[in-house]
């Protein structure tokens, strides 16, 4: 069957190959006659490239939740306890596998894969037993298994094993970049990502174990070399103990030595703590650069951003501005490429002041919008969060803060987030101004895109996002919202309630159409029963007010839910002790209309009962209105003079005469 | 069945009947109707095995098996004991057969389970179950389950 349609085609483009054939001729004519044919270089390929390039033509799919979850219904988060609780779960799990792995290694000692895969074997435990030299101990070292390496070395300091400087500085240099303890392994993931969130409050606080492991090896050695001295005081500085740091910098310099660059860096950012006052603090640095100066140790980027934090930290002072551009030249004259997190310093530097607005972020911009970005510096991933929250409380504009989320949604540069509690900070800035500049169409865009998935939003930008769709009178949007509310548990946040009630009755216009009033008239009684519902459970302390009630009542008859409207009726009449308030008189005359024009006497009767017990100031008037508008039965005519009083009742029959005749 | 109950009928060679009556006893893989008519099936045990890879699937996806197949019977006792580790764990939560597929250096493992423990607990032995068996069989293990509200939501029939 190919065969055939093959030969067909052939056949029928035949006078196109000789066509093709004759130019093809012509052009090697041509290429020999010197346009040389470029065969570009081979290109060495890495393992996972070809996955990368597939990976890239693949889209985020705003309807799928994080890979990390299980695609299934039941199984995704919907708020943020959820996303929370459901990635830490499964990470517990694996750890109580880990356990039982080290627990039982005994178990686990088949080898099965090929080449052994080191993470699924049990961790090895290091004793006297063991058969130990420093080759081993380097091996420990090459994998930064910090206790390990403390046991070990302490194993064969006990039998006298002589350890080589060299193995001695690298041991040193682990244990004072990991402050002499194991960090979270890098595979549990989830916890990195959700526990960071309060290393914001460690931050100046010493952390460094001054009894440590690294201060007695440091003291073992004899003759510590500028090296040692080197690797110490970066410990020092990286965990806070400035003051110590700074002490063994003045003894290396006091002794001559010339130091290693960042542990230079390192002893400016003792500045932020060894001195006080901005002046102080400047002529420490400047101290710090004349030596470096002196020994011939150029200054590089990590100079630059230790300098920027100390100034980050004076921002207040009006010379650090000057400061901070001096040193900035100086970094472009010897062209150092700034990083992020030097950008961050200088928005905490120059936008401090909040009378003096800067749009010194424009220009940043304006760099960074061409650059791809890689992680330089630990405070790189503050950054993003720092540039949105300048858009929100600085700058104050939309256009900025889109064009910093396209520059976060480029390439790679997703990756300099952070963490959750960076992430969330930084949505809620962006949906903070999406939601105080912009129509309700383009929030709605984001907001799709968005929530639930990647960011779902506090109740505060709840009540802000509840807040402009009732500016904009967008309710078609309320029973979306509403949803999401539940979903988001939020729906016992007293503020988004009331903001959401009020903007409802406030946006009911007649020349909706139909579906949407009914819509609005039920979505006001699910509202109602999820209310009354969390106050019997106690989850909402708040009582309910005359006002309040008094809305839902105008959305439910705007919709055409009588029998909702009549139950919150009842409920103002028989818990008029814990309500605070009175609907409007206008509200009641509506209800009463409504009633009057659909013939519910009975409902109406409810509601005169009511305003009977309130004494509305009308109430002779609506009265009047059903007698002449409505045509009674005298049974009904009987009820309600029995109910209204029979004098009162025959007082104003004849006034309606009187007025009448 | 009916083919089978038929057709000595029209094929009267003593050899054919022979061979014929034989299949007819065959019984691996096949369940035993209930008195009332009442036992569950779900569409995986509805269907005898010569209706694989024509209304079914296979429940173990290897290549084990194939010319030049590595490890055969070590994949088939990895399988077992997959299957004896998941419902184990998975106690009185797995709805279906375990489904195991291998692709390169990964085994994939599919099932479904009830809705009958709470979701930071299923998470919780996702994750553990995960773990385990990559420790176990030195290979990246995952899981791909899906959930049902209960039982009755995989029955394909009753017999």
């Amino acid at each position: 069957m190919l065969n055939n349609y093959r030969s067909a085609f052939l056949r029928k483009s035949n006078k196109n190959i000789q066509l093709f054939r004759l130019s093809s001729g012509s052009l090697e004519k041509s290429s020999s006659n010197g346009i040389k044919i470029d065969i570009p270089k081979y290109i060495n390929r890495g393992p996972t490239d070809i996955l990368k390039a597939i990976s890239s033509t693949v889209q985020r799919d705003p309807t799928a939740a994080h890979y990390k979850y299980h695609d299934d219904p039941y199984l995704i988060p919907v708020s943020n306890f959820q996303k929370r609780a459901y990635a830490l779960s499964q990470e517990s799990g694996r750890k109580a596998a880990h356990w039982i792995l080290n627990q039982h290694p005994e178990l686990f000692n088949h080898k099965v894969a090929f080449p052994p895969i080191e993470k699924f074997c049990p961790k090895v435990v290091y004793d006297e037993s063991c058969e130990l030299d420093e080759n081993e101990l380097k091996i420990i070292i090459e994998k930064s298994n910090v206790s390990d390496a403390i046991t070990v070395h302490n194993l064969l300091t006990k039998k006298g094993i002589e350890i080589s400087s060299d193995t001695q500085q690298s041991l040193l240099e682990l244990v004072c970049f990991y402050n002499n303890q194991d960090i979270l392994e890098e595979d549990w993931i989830e916890e990195r990502w959700y526990t960071q969130a309060n290393k914001d409050r460690e931050e100046f606080r010493n952390t460094w174990k001054s009894n440590g492991f690294a201060m007695t090896l440091f003291s073992t050695i004899k003759s510590p070399n500028s090296h040692h001295y080197s690797i110490i005081i970066q410990g020092m500085a990286k965990y806070n103990q400035f003051e110590e740091a700074y002490k063994l910098y003045k003894e290396a310099i006091e002794k001559g030595f010339i130091l290693t660059i960042n542990a230079y860096n390192s002893a400016i950012r003792t500045a932020v703590y060894v001195k006080e006052g901005a002046d102080h603090k400047w002529l420490h640095i400047q101290e710090i650069l004349t030596q470096m100066n002196d020994s011939g140790v150029p200054m590089n980027l990590w100079t630059l951003n230790s300098i920027l934090s100390v100034l980050s930290t004076m921002a207040t002072n009006s010379e650090s501005k000057k400061y901070a551009l001096k040193t900035i030249a100086e970094a472009k004259q010897l062209g150092i490429e700034p990083s992020l997190a030097t950008y961050y310093y200088l928005l905490q530097i120059f936008c401090a002041d909040r009378k003096n607005k800067s749009t010194i972020l424009v220009d940043i911009l304006n760099v960074i919008e061409e650059k791809s970005l890689t992680i330089k510096d630990l405070a790189d991933i503050s950054f993003f969060t720092a540039a949105m929250e300048n858009c929100r409380y600085h700058l104050q504009s939309v256009d900025i803060a889109l064009r910093v989320h396209s520059i976060l949604l480029k390439e790679n540069n997703y990756n300099l987030i952070g963490d959750s509690y960076r992430e969330s900070v930084y949505y809620r800035h962006l949906f903070a101004i999406l939601c105080q500049n912009e129509s309700v169409e383009f929030l709605m865009k984001y907001y799709d895109d968005l929530v639930p998935h990647i960011y779902i939003p506090e109740p505060n930008i709840t009540e802000l996002i509840v807040k402009s769709i009732n500016i904009a009178a967008a309710v078609e949007m309320y029973p979306k919202i509403w949803s999401d509310i539940l979903m988001f548990d939020q729906a016992d946040r007293e503020p988004i309630i009331i903001e959401l009630i009020n903007g409802m009755a406030q946006n009911l216009f007649p020349s909706f159409e139909p579906s949407i009033k009914e819509k609005l008239g039920l979505l006001s009684g699910t509202i109602y029963d999820a209310i009354e519902e969390r106050k019997e459970t106690g989850k909402i302390k708040m009582s309910w007010t005359g006002n309040m009630l008094g809305n839902l009542i105008n959305i439910c008859l705007f919709g055409d839910n009588i029998d909702k409207a009549t139950e919150i009726v009842v409920k103002l009449h028989k818990h008029q002790n814990d309500i605070i308030g009175i609907p409007d008189s206008h509200t009641i005359a509506t209800f009463l209309d409504y009633c009057i024009e659909n013939n519910c006497f009975n409902e109406l009767l409810k509601c005169i009962e009511y305003s009977l017990e309130v004494n509305y100031f009308e109430l002779d008037d609506f009265i009047s209105k059903i007698m002449t508008k409505m045509t009674l039965s005298p049974m009904q005519r009987a009820h309600l003079s029995k109910l209204v009083g029979t004098e009162h009742y025959v007082e104003i029959e004849n006034k309606i005469e009187s007025v009448s005749s | 069945m009916m083919l089978f109950n038929t057709l000595p009928r029209f094929l009267p060679g003593r050899s054919n009947y022979l061979v014929l009556s034989r299949c007819k006893h065959v019984q691996a893989a096949r369940y035993k109707r209930s008195i009332k008519g009442n036992k569950p099936l779900t569409y995986e045990m509805a269907g005898p095995p010569h209706t694989i890879a024509h209304i079914k699937g296979w429940n173990s996806w290897n290549t084990c098996n194939m010319l030049d197949g590595l490890r055969p019977a070590e994949t088939a006792i990895d399988d077992e004991f997959i299957r004896r580790f998941m419902t184990g764990t998975w106690h009185d939560l797995i709805a279906s057969e375990i489904i195991i597929k291998r692709q390169h250096n990964i085994i994939r493992i599919a099932a479904i389970t009830v809705q009958k423990i709470s979701v930071t607990k299923m998470y919780f032995l996702i994750g553990y179950t995960e773990e385990l068996l990559s420790y176990w069989l030195q290979c990246p293990i995952k899981l791909e389950l899906q959930t049902v509200e209960d039982r009755t939501a995989v029955v394909f029939k009753y017999i």
